[in-house]
């Protein structure tokens, strides 16, 4: 939190704790655009998402349209839109695929962004290929708990490699790993 | 330094009282909060289940002031679900009246309100109102403006089953993650919430909007009562159906109790006796009770959560009391199930505990989601989610657009709601057409669409011309009526400044016939230009602004007096649109005409 900011209505360089305007009580907007910044969060690839689900609920609780029912229109609108932006980064944050994203262009490594990002590797594509069919075949729920479990298990060393190279600063190396990692994610989503 | 006294804040701040509405498909119920308990709202008849049922004859009468017995077969049920359909879709009434079900509706928000104010001594028009989860926007925002067109300030529309958990999480003391699973006379309902102090998280919702007791109650009267008495559903009158329907519903009901009995009825003018069991009656409801079952476990896997994570069933809505119900959930989930708080009262109940936080404050939130996907449809008639559904709300994205065409001037964006791929499965809820754009070559134009659900679930839509800097904003409408955030502008206004003794809700009407006419004068601003004289342009202008002044005042005999002049000026530009419309056939053949 900046002590020192002008105030978008009283026009005032005044102090704001919680967002608020210590001179005229009115909510300000969050400075922040990065989701990481807007929960006041390491940038790190694995997340305490304990930790970051009480930011987000400490924010909500300030920003919610709900607490400005009362409020003039242009506070009305602020609770809206910052309220919307904290769910928007919330979920960003919740997902492996779009924090890498997150992550991969704070540090400025330009991500090739055509959709389907063709398998440079036809070992992974093979190893996919694989693991689909395997899901298409299952009969029994004992079965495709087990496949349920396995599909977590990678996903939990892809993210431990991921952090690695992200703290490495081998950034190439973590993108190429998010390939892998979408193509995961979304077999573990369709698996239901 | 002096000391300088600080006086306790909220000490001497007087309560803003704010009403629940549940608006039931067969009941309805109005409650509020009030030094620390809820109280529900008894009508002339010390009843609090309000049915929600209308009798138009020479006046008015709804709800236990209809004499059923007498009128069943005059009466409107079940309004509700035709806001499934289309809200502002004209029904012709028994009296030949014909009217939408929001003008319906209206009338009956209007009864609620009286009979508060007669109740309470004191007129609210403050309210939180509740909608089904599953209701898609145009659903959603017909019943906002049926209650706001009858004078209601909707602070807040919650759905149903959030409002129930509410009231359990803070008069129950219940903590942890349940499944609401809410079966009303129209619509069911399930939702995954977790219950924390302070914090009530509404995780996923699912739902399907066509499916109550009215089904069951249709069920049994097609698979016991015609079957047994091998009578055809179309040999049967209109009428006689209606009150076949109600007979279904007590045997319904009856057949909880007790295993076996007879029910006499009527068909066609002949008394006939049908033999009721009750497990013959769980196997006629088994399908559609199994059927709520699935899509509760499909819930679960859509949020990703496992059953042993969740600490119980909370019961809502009438039709839970079918013990089918009970059984079929123990049987397949294993967990304990709760109905402390009475089915047909719970929801109101939360909706006023919130209505209560909403506007005295408080450090409970309550969070909750969309539950269907927004989108647009893409080439090829597919469409593109946008917002996919369980998203939080409120929530903005944006999407930028551009032309196909060289000098392309204008764009079409059909906007949806929905899970299928195909966009004609998904329910359509309005065109946007972003014109004037500059034209230059395909591909160039860019235009920014920003769609945003606030937190009622009613969802904006704004458009920015990132070349020329130009907004517009369109608010998806549903028909030539006017739109929630006109209505609500309307509501807020008359209510804040109006005085005592003025009737808010003529004043409300004029001002929404006012601002009808507005629109559709903005509407046909290039037929005007072309077809109106200099001076008769001038004038329309003139008028229209007077009357945009007056609208932000209360002076209800000057609006009216703005609008007769304006209808007068205008009644002439009417006639010459009919005109060119009869010059464009003019030269055609017979045939293309009648085609037309």
């Amino acid at each position: 939190m900046r002590p020192n900011q002008t105030c978008w209505y009283c026009q005032k360089r005044t102090e704001v704790i919680n967002f608020q305007c210590q001179t005229c009580n009115k909510i300000q907007k969050i400075k922040e655009a990065n989701p990481y910044d807007i929960f006041d969060t390491e940038k790190t690839f694995i997340l305490n998402f304990d930790d970051l689900e009480e930011k987000f609920l400490k924010l909500q609780s300030i920003f919610h349209p709900d607490k400005f029912v009362n409020a003039d229109s242009n506070q009305k609108q602020i609770s809206i839109a910052e309220s919307a932006k904290i769910n928007n980064a919330y979920n960003v944050l919740m997902n492996n695929v779009d924090r890498l994203k997150v992550l991969l262009d704070f540090y400025g490594f330009k991500q090739d962004d055509k959709e389907g990002k063709s398998f440079k590797d036809p070992d992974l594509l093979e190893e996919i290929m694989d693991l689909q069919s395997k899901c298409m075949s299952i009969e029994h729920e004992n079965e495709k708990q087990k496949i349920k479990n396995e599909i977590k298990l990678q996903i939990g060393s892809l993210e431990n490699e991921i952090e690695k190279n992200i703290k490495e600063k081998v950034f190439s190396k973590a993108q190429d790993l998010s390939i892998k990692l979408s193509y995961l994610e979304k077999i573990r989503k369709d698996l239901k | 330094m002096s000391l300088v006294n600080i006086e306790e804040p909220n000490k001497n701040q007087t309560i803003s009282k704010c009403l629940g509405i549940d608006f039931g498909t067969t009941n309805s119920v109005c409650s509020m909060k009030l030094d620390d308990k809820v109280i529900f709202i008894e009508d002339s008849n010390k009843k609090t289940l309000i049915p929600t049922a209308l009798l138009f004859k020479k006046e008015i009468v709804v709800g236990n002031d209809i004499d059923f017995k007498k009128n069943i077969q005059d009466c409107v049920f079940s309004i509700k679900r035709n806001f499934v359909e289309n809200p502002d879709k004209k029904m012709i009434l028994s009296n030949n009246l014909e009217m939408s079900p929001v003008e319906i509706s209206k009338e009956f928000f209007l009864y609620l309100k009286k009979m508060t104010k007669n109740y309470l001594k004191e007129d609210l028009s403050d309210c939180v109102l509740t909608v089904p989860a599953y209701f898609d926007e145009r659903a959603r925002s017909g019943i906002m403006r049926s209650a706001l067109m009858a004078g209601f300030n909707v602070r807040r529309l919650i759905n149903e089953p959030t409002a129930a958990a509410f009231a359990y999480g803070l008069d129950e003391k219940k903590r942890g993650s349940f499944l609401v699973y809410d079966l009303g006379g129209g619509t069911f309902d399930v939702s995954l919430l977790k219950l924390k102090d302070k914090l009530f998280k509404v995780v996923g919702t699912s739902g399907d909007a066509n499916l109550g007791g009215d089904d069951f109650d249709n069920l049994i009267l097609e698979e016991l009562i015609l079957k047994d008495l091998k009578i055809k559903k179309e040999d049967i009158a209109d009428n006689n159906l209606k009150v076949l329907l109600k007979e279904a519903k007590l045997i319904k009901e009856k057949s909880q109790e007790t295993k076996n009995f007879t029910a006499s009825l009527i068909i066609n003018g002949e008394k006939k006796e049908i033999n009721v069991n009750s497990f013959k009656i769980d196997e006629i409801l088994e399908e559609l009770v199994e059927k709520t079952i699935s899509i509760t476990s499909e819930l679960l896997n859509d949020c990703e959560a496992e059953i042993n994570e969740i600490d119980g069933f909370i019961l809502v809505g009438g039709s839970t009391r079918v013990k089918l119900i009970t059984k079929k959930l123990e049987e397949k989930f294993r967990k304990k199930i709760f109905n402390e708080l009475d089915p047909d009262h719970v929801v109101s109940h939360g909706a006023s505990l919130h209505g209560f936080e909403l506007l005295n404050g408080s450090d409970n939130l309550l969070l909750d989601v969309t539950p269907l996907s927004l989108g647009i449809e893409t080439m090829g008639g597919l469409m593109e989610k946008i917002i996919p559904r369980n998203s939080n709300i409120p929530i903005v994205k944006e999407q930028v657009f551009t032309t196909n065409e060289n000098g392309q001037t204008s764009i079409k964006i059909s906007v949806l709601q929905g899970e299928r791929e195909i966009s004609k499965n998904n329910t359509f809820l309005g065109e946007l057409i972003l014109s004037n754009l500059e034209p230059k070559p395909a591909g160039i134009p860019r235009v920014r669409v920003r769609f945003s659900l606030d937190a009622d679930g009613i969802l904006f839509v704004s458009a920015i011309d990132e070349s020329t800097g130009n907004e517009q904003n369109s608010v998806i409408k549903t028909g030539i009526d006017l739109s929630v955030e006109e209505m609500k502008k309307i509501v807020e206004s008359s209510i804040e400044n109006a005085k005592e003794d003025m009737d808010t809700r003529s004043l409300i009407e004029s001002k929404i016939k006012a601002t009808r006419l507005i629109n559709e004068v903005n509407n046909a601003k290039i037929e005007i230009q072309n077809l109106c004289s200099k001076k008769d342009i001038e004038k329309i202008y003139n008028i229209t602004n007077m009357l945009n002044n007056e609208l932000k005042k209360n002076n209800k005999v000057e609006i009216d007096n703005l609008v007769e002049d304006l209808n007068e000026i205008t009644k002439s530009f009417a006639e010459k649109i009919v005109n060119k419309n009869f010059k464009n056939f003019v030269g055609k053949d017979i045939d293309i005409l009648e085609q037309k």
